[in-house]
């Protein structure tokens, strides 16, 4: 309960501070405050008071703990959104590059094909010799060798394409964690406002801390993200591939 | 039997992941996959055709892919099927059970075609030999 003693003293210690500038302020006019200023010291005390019970309140209730796993939980919330945002923009890029590259490769067969198209055009309507004839012959010859290679080539851009997409399913598991993330956090503040609130049915309804206690996403870790240092976690397949050969697998 | 003749199931609960795994399998002569959405509809899926290769995601509702290799490896006429474990789980102990509990081979996401070769490979061999 360090972190409780620790609270309770930031709470004297700025009520007093408080206490302590609603004084002097009031001393140092020389004269009676105004209505409103009047009010002030009133005021702090009342929120000293408020902010005490609430303190005790969520102490008792067991909300102060719940409530730090949750803050505890924001940080990894905000790396796992991070890391939607590399892993969704370096599909695209990859996704992207693969299909400029893969229309080059069609461009060029285009091309190919274009110019060879206007050489048998002419060939067809009487228009060529035997020497046209000819090498009108050997280029379809040599275009038709590279029309495989360069369909090769088109078909492992397209499959680059494919395994980019891949993105969805990592994504999708990260996701998911932060939406049972964010129910729980609902489901704290959802409890945390019925307990609180004066003249509600308190202690019905929302569950307590206690009872919302699951940690968010439990069970299986999900991917692992870049730099992602915890102990006894592989960060890429050739430490999968260690440690199974390590053990003899 | 021809490598290529041999009929895989991908079982993965994302769709998408599902069709690039067809996708790459095809890619590398594999033209004979049927697809599952997680370890049960697996189970129904392997027990009512003759499969000769499991590709399963670990992470899926209803039963996991730990829970599926477990199964697998318990039913009689299925206990020597290879299983090739495609994850996004990279905790150590994650793969350690996997491999005591028989997972023929453990390919973290994301993963390239090369890998995904590589592995297959490694797999059919052990089996032949």
């Amino acid at each position: 309960m360090g972190d409780n003693a620790e609270l309770e003293a930031l709470f004297e210690q700025v009520r007093e501070q408080t206490e302590a500038a609603g004084t002097d302020k009031a001393e140092d006019s020389g004269r009676p405050p105004a209505a409103s200023g009047g009010a002030q010291p009133a005021l702090f005390q009342r929120v000293g008071e408020l902010t005490r019970i609430l303190h005790d309140t969520l102490r008792e209730l067991g909300y102060d703990q719940s409530l730090e796993k949750a803050t505890r939980a924001l940080p990894d919330a905000r790396d796992r959104l991070h890391y939607i945002g590399g892993l969704t923009g370096d599909a695209a890029n990859r996704a992207l590059a693969a299909a400029e590259a893969a229309r080059e490769h069609l461009g060029s067969v285009r091309t190919g094909a274009a110019g060879l198209a206007t050489q048998w055009e002419k060939v067809y309507a009487g228009e060529a010799d035997l020497a046209e004839f000819r090498r009108t012959a050997d280029g379809t010859r040599q275009f038709l060798a590279t029309l495989s290679p360069a369909a090769d080539a088109a078909d492992r851009e397209l499959t680059e394409i494919i395994v980019a997409q891949g993105f969805q399913d990592l994504t999708g598991q990260v996701i998911n964690r932060l939406v049972n993330l964010a129910a729980d956090m609902e489901r704290e503040l959802v409890g945390l406002l019925v307990q609180a609130s004066p003249g509600t049915c308190a202690g019905t309804g929302a569950g307590t801390g206690a009872q919302a206690a699951s940690e968010p996403g439990a069970g299986l870790d999900g991917p692992t993200m870049p730099g992602d240092n915890r102990p006894g976690v592989c960060r890429n397949q050739q430490q999968v591939d260690e440690l199974l050969d390590s053990l003899g697998f | 039997m021809n490598a290529t003749a041999m009929k895989f199931l991908i079982v993965d609960d994302f769709s998408t992941m599902r069709r690039i795994m067809r996708n790459l399998l095809k890619e590398l002569g594999y033209h004979n996959a049927d697809e599952a959405e997680n370890g049960v509809a697996a189970m129904q899926k392997l027990k009512s055709g003759r499969f000769d290769f499991v590709v399963s995601d670990v992470n899926m509702p209803n039963m996991n892919g730990f829970e599926l290799l477990k199964t697998i490896r318990a039913d009689a006429n299925l206990k020597a099927l290879p299983v090739l474990l495609v994850t996004a789980e990279a905790k150590r102990e994650d793969i350690v059970s996997a491999a005591q509990a028989g997972a023929s081979g453990y390919i973290v996401k994301p993963f390239t075609k090369a890998t995904l070769e590589e592995k297959l490979n490694k797999i059919i061999e052990r089996v032949k030999g």
